[in-house]
């Protein structure tokens, strides 16, 4: 995989280092200089003096553990929550997006694997136990892609596994990858949601560096579908640009000739959104970017957003597209207010928002 | 360290070396030292017979305002390194001094000339100056020290560490400009100002020269330099036109709406600019029941007009 180039150095935690899986992945990376260290911080103490920290941050491996892998996933204060929950065995990520919030969410975090992966499985039950909602969806998306690392973790599989036959609980992997080579070897779970992360042509050039071509996420995405698995699909972020309308109707159509409807679990929606600080980051680490140069306002969670007529627009339209395929049905919105939803969705008949926004639920 | 009266006229005013904080003497300070004269010393250090001031700049520049021809001072021992002066020098004023970001990058330029790794100012001063300790941190206070005339601007505005390092940005031509122009702004307007510029350069691949220049703009760069009030404000205005158009034109038009309501006295009608929120709030001011019934029935009667519904069409956009 590219990114493997790039590696500079492994760090092993001095806790880990006997760990089947550190054995593994420095059998698979023989070249790198190893480092045992006895905590993050020595690290971190190394990316400070890095003239790009963020991206000095990509090319140092670190293998750990974690005490804990589940979270509420913290979506925005003041959006329609999509109850998600996050597992993180990793931290940070190879691919280098422009827009990526990790670039101001972790402070010096080195590309980080949780080698104790077995401990998750205890961890699962007691989550599974506690939990009384009809549907759960949980993903390691959150914290950096969830398979850039996979063909060195096996960790897909190792999850896939965990969830088998746990109806109603789903697992979404989402990425930006055309790697799936390990779960086409074992036989698809219903639950297990492989997500791809779309957009234009354009900015996947411009803004989404290391990561697939569309046509090759397209096609890995037919791919899943045709062996079995349920598949979703991520517009996130969605630029607003001069021809938007235009190279997003062209993705969708390019999608629906790849991959059948009936394949599709969900499929999201959101805007670029960004805090302040991430702007001041990426404005540095990506002078041609023109992404945060457009029209945003501040909204409530202090983050900026196109202003809310643009944010409908986009939304409406892309409905649109989606519904021309009979699948609008499949489309929520990612950290969007009540007002954006309200004009999304529409009203029923008694003026009400219309039941159930969210697919999985229907 | 030895206590004595040295002349002013002895100190060798024009060797900066140690000098890194930027503000002028006050008012009272200048009061005070003409009353009074300095009660506490200035730190020297004796150079090729004459004296290179270490701390004491704001005294000094007072007593020169006062006319004094001597001042007391305290004499650094031959021996040390221009490092241990300027170690002494900082932390003497580190309890006191909340320092600009300006004289931080001084500060940090200086441990540096010093002979200061860079690996321990990051670890030990950073912190301590409530910055980034990392290598990021220097190179943009470094580079932002080297433009001494920008210094003053930087102090005066009190900018913060992302404003620094958007306006490294820019050329030199634009840097020039911006603190050609800066004064016209209060401090958060400073960054703002920036903000946008930059925007704007990015957007429409253009130099901010050409920015300014155009025929919208031009006139009110000549209101600032020909010191006009209010003439920053207006500038300000006109970027943020360019930059937020279409919440601009909105909020123009929601304005125009709401003044065409027909409002009972003391009410006052508000609303989220952003856009984000589609409601309005009304506050209605009443000091007897007889003066809610009024202002309450007036509010119905303007309801039967159809500008309500073209307000909340327009929130609502
Ligand atoms: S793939 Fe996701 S996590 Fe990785 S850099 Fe891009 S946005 Fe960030």
């Amino acid at each position: 995989m590219f990114w493997f180039k790039q590696l500079k150095k492994i760090y092993v935690d001095r806790q880990v280092k006997n760990s089947a899986l550190v054995k593994k992945i420095l059998d698979h990376l023989p070249n790198l200089p190893v480092r045992i260290v006895s905590s993050l911080e020595e690290i971190q103490d190394e990316l400070r003096l890095a003239p790009d920290p963020v991206s000095e941050s990509k090319r140092m491996l670190f293998l750990t553990r974690e005490k804990y892998f589940i979270r509420p996933c913290p979506c925005t204060p003041g959006c329609v929550s999509c109850d998600y929950w996050t597992l993180d065995l990793n931290l940070n990520c190879p691919l280098d997006c422009s827009y990526c919030i990790l670039q101001a969410y972790f402070n010096h975090q080195p590309l980080t694997i949780a080698v104790n992966q077995e401990e998750i499985k205890k961890e699962l039950e007691v989550f599974f136990s506690r939990q009384n909602k009809s549907v759960i969806r949980l993903g390691t998306g959150e914290l950096g892609d969830s398979l850039a690392l996979d063909s060195l973790t096996g960790q897909a599989v190792f999850l896939a596994g965990l969830l088998k036959g746990r109806k109603r609980s789903f697992l979404e992997l989402k990425t930006k990858t055309a790697y799936v080579e390990p779960l086409i070897e074992i036989s698809p779970s219903e639950n297990l949601v492989l997500s791809w992360s779309l957009n234009t042509k354009r900015i996947i050039n411009s803004e989404e560096a290391g990561s697939a071509s569309l046509e090759e996420r397209l096609a890995t995405a037919a791919r899943a579908a045709k062996y079995g698995y349920k598949v979703g699909f991520h517009f996130d972020p969605i630029i607003y640009y001069s021809t938007w309308e235009k190279d997003y109707e062209e993705v969708i159509e390019e999608l629906f000739k790849q991959v059948p409807v009936e394949a599709i679990a969900w499929v999201s929606l959101g805007t670029l959104r960004f805090p302040a600080k991430l702007k001041e980051i990426a404005r540095a680490r990506f002078p041609h970017s023109l992404i945060y140069e457009a029209e945003f306002i501040q909204s409530w969670d202090g983050k900026f957003r196109y202003p809310r007529p643009v944010r409908v627009k986009v939304y409406k339209r892309i409905k649109e597209i989606f519904e021309t395929h009979n699948s609008g049905d499949r489309l929520y919105l990612c950290m969007e207010s009540s007002e954006v939803w309200r004009d999304f969705k529409g009203q029923n008949k008694k003026g009400k928002p219309e039941a159930s926004p969210f697919p999985w639920l229907i | 360290m030895e206590l004595r009266r040295i002349n002013l006229g002895d100190i060798k005013l024009e060797n900066r070396r140690y000098k890194f904080t930027l503000d002028e003497p006050s008012r009272k300070l200048l009061t005070s030292i003409r009353e009074s004269g300095i009660t506490e010393p200035v730190k020297v250090k004796t150079e090729e017979g004459g004296y290179i001031l270490a701390s004491g700049w704001k005294r000094v520049a007072a007593a020169l305002a006062a006319g004094l021809k001597e001042i007391p001072a305290q004499i650094f021992p031959g021996g040390l390194t221009d490092l241990n002066i300027f170690k002494l020098v900082f932390f003497e004023n580190y309890p006191q001094e909340d320092f600009s970001l300006a004289e931080k990058a001084l500060i940090i330029k200086k441990f540096l000339e010093f002979g200061l790794k860079s690996e321990k100012l990051i670890r030990e001063f950073l912190p301590g100056l409530e910055l980034p300790p990392e290598r990021q941190t220097i190179d943009v206070l470094n580079r932002l020290s080297d433009l001494d005339w920008a210094l003053p601007e930087v102090h005066r505005g009190r900018w913060k560490l992302a404003t620094a390092r958007l306006f490294l940005a820019f050329p030199p031509e634009g840097q020039r400009l911006i603190i050609n122009l800066a004064g016209a702004f209060n401090h958060n307007q400073q960054a703002e100002f920036i903000d946008l510029l930059f925007t704007l350069q990015q957007r429409q691949e253009k130099e901010i020269t050409a920015i300014l220049a155009e025929r919208e703009i031009e006139p009110l760069v000549q209101e600032i330099r020909g010191k006009k009030p209010q003439a920053g404000d207006r500038l300000m205005t006109v970027l943020r036109e360019r930059v937020n158009p279409l919440v601009n034109q909105i909020n123009r038009e929601i304005r125009q709406k709401i003044k065409q309501i027909d409002l009972p006295e003391k009410c006052c009608l508000s609303y989220d600019k952003s856009l984000e929120k589609t409601f309005v709030s009304l506050n209605l001011m009443a000091g007897t029941e007889e003066e809610l019934v009024a202002a309450v029935s007036h509010l119905s009667n303007s309801l039967k007009t159809d500008q309500w519904s073209s307000l909340f069409r327009l929130l609502g956009k």
